[in-house]
């Protein structure tokens, strides 16, 4: 099934709740690989208060996905380079 | 109960000593922190840093008092032009200092300390050293935060530890990809995940494997990992 809007706010939330991680341990892995935007202002992608740039959109993807390799899943969530390429 | 203090000042440490090789033309940092309703300095990268925190607290004034107490941001472009600290200001310019940024800490929303760059240089902090110092007063204050609730739990600061390397050497891998292959920090950026993707490693570890070939064949043309 095709996702309809692969790049909302409220898909990167439920794969943060899916990959078991409170919003500090999100923010930590995003700072951890190059993310430069604050706790509060990664909540506020998450909640769709902020757009996030396609470099930090792709840096948390990143995070989310490296977590659900960590679990034994597939990278579910999908990079904006990766469309655009 | 409280998380041991030490384990607290020791990751606050951590936040100091990478705020001063991240931010440009920072000569010095400190931590500030209001413990029974007096400002101290509890992590500072040197003792002049520690003196200019003092004199802030003897004066009763200065960036670091004021973001303390008021919760935002200061800062000091030139002290040779600051007009809002009288007393502090030259005591501060006595010392050699010309700059000051100062990020207000937060533990529960409430302002609990400031996170301070100092410079000899005047008007040298940018705009993105602002976001990186704000960035830096951001992850002490999620410390601060944890600290009252999470106890004794030494995790939060290792793990803090890791990922500041993490970072740092994914920062040199992609000072390398620019320089060898003349392309911007995004860019570089890219090309570390699409390889890591490519070839199922995490970042980390592709950032580590491109930092190591420099490590080993410093001037090998072509076929380095990116």
């Amino acid at each position: 099934m095709i996702d309809p809007a692969p790049f909302s706010s409220d898909v990167l939330d439920s794969y943060r709740q899916e990959a078991g991680l409170s919003h500090s341990e999100l923010w930590l892995r995003y700072f951890e690989i190059g993310g430069m935007s604050t706790g509060f202002e990664l909540e506020a992608y998450l909640s769709g208060a902020l757009v996030p740039s396609p470099y930090d959109r792709d840096v948390i993807a990143h995070a989310l996905n490296e977590r659900f390799s960590e679990l034994g899943a597939n990278r579910p969530v999908r990079y904006i380079s990766e469309v655009a390429g | 109960m409280p998380t041991d203090p030490d384990v607290v000042d020791g990751a606050l440490g951590l936040v100091v000593e990478l705020a001063l090789t991240s931010i440009g033309d920072a000569d010095g940092v400190s931590v500030s922190l209001l413990r029974h309703g007096l400002l101290s300095t509890v992590a500072a990268s040197d003792q002049t840093i520690t003196a200019m925190d003092a004199d802030q607290y003897a004066t009763s004034e200065g960036p670091c008092v004021d973001a303390s107490v008021k919760g935002h941001w200061f800062h000091a472009e030139s002290l040779d032009t600051e007009t809002r600290w009288p007393a502090f200001t030259p005591r501060a310019r006595a010392l050699g200092i010309k700059a000051i940024l100062s990020s207000p800490l937060r533990a529960f929303d409430q302002p609990v300390g400031a996170l301070n760059i100092y410079s000899r240089t005047a008007s040298t902090f940018k705009v993105k050293d602002q976001q990186a110092a704000a960035t830096f007063a951001e992850k002490a204050s999620v410390i601060l935060s944890d600290a009252h609730i999470d106890v004794g739990d030494r995790q939060m600061a290792v793990r803090f530890q890791e990922a500041l390397r993490s970072r740092e050497v994914l920062s040199l891998a992609k000072g390398i990809i620019m320089e060898r292959e003349g392309t911007g920090e995004k860019d570089a950026f890219n090309s570390l995940l699409h390889n890591s993707l490519r070839q199922g490693t995490t970042l980390r570890a592709r950032a580590e494997a491109v930092v190591l070939s420099v490590r080993r064949s410093p001037r090998r043309p072509g076929g380095d990992p990116t």
